[in-house]
């Protein structure tokens, strides 16, 4: 038995997300591409503005379904995989979820990218409740 | 039996806690609990009609039992991300 560690890695965290370490975790001599995707609290939606988004998470169910995503992406050939979701309070253009890959070619790291992201959005139990500078906060329905 | 559902988001807002106690038949379906909440909490019926049922940290299907002393949760449309 391989006593390597586990090429994925799935997080749920409270304070900022380390976009750089993350970044140095999925570097592997083997990998030519590492894609790292951001998602950021924007400051617009649904014709609003926004001060901030709360994010809430059913957090064991969460933690293993972020886990699922990582690993189904390494099945589908990234070398490594990793999801870290924020929760509690963001401001605007603070980073609410990253999701990272590497694998020895950017062409296939695309889509699994786009993959796993749409998998986090639409299999991981996490809600924002967005609120706006001129009306009251709102949970967001997904998917 | 009575179960104990966990609620999140609008759904915790609306019931005013974080969850609810529902009284099931011992062969129960998710879609008899689903049944029961509406009819139980007419309050949390309309967005009941959205939600997903959460069996130990999985998603179920309608069909599933639901074993005794299992964790239950209601899961309105999710909007991580």
């Amino acid at each position: 038995m391989s006593n390597a560690p586990a090429p994925f890695r799935a997080q749920l965290v409270r304070s900022a997300i380390d976009v750089s370490s993350s970044t140095s975790w999925l570097g592997d001599p083997g990998c030519g591409a590492v894609l790292v995707f951001c998602g950021n609290v924007r400051e617009k939606n649904r014709d609003q503005v926004v001060t901030k988004i709360e994010y809430q998470a059913y957090e064991s169910m969460a933690l293993a379904q972020l886990n699922q995503v990582v690993r189904s992406l390494v099945d589908q050939g990234a070398q490594r995989a990793m999801a870290i979701h924020r929760l509690g309070m963001l401001e605007v253009g603070e980073t609410s979820v990253l999701l990272g890959i590497s694998l020895p070619h950017r062409k296939v790291g695309f889509r699994l990218l786009e993959e796993g992201m749409e998998q986090i959005k639409k299999m991981v139990p996490i809600w924002k409740h967005e609120h706006y500078r001129d009306a009251n906060p709102v949970w967001i329905d997904g998917s | 039996m009575k179960v104990e559902v966990l609620l999140f988001a609008s759904l915790r807002d609306l019931a005013q806690s974080d969850r609810i106690s529902v009284e099931l038949a011992e062969d129960a379906t998710v879609a008899d609990l689903l049944i029961s909440i509406s009819t139980q909490y007419p309050l949390l019926e309309d967005r009941v009609a959205l939600s997903r049922v959460a069996v130990n940290d999985r998603f179920s299907r309608s069909e599933d039992p639901i074993p005794s002393g299992s964790e239950l949760a209601l899961i309105p449309p999710v909007s991580g991300g």
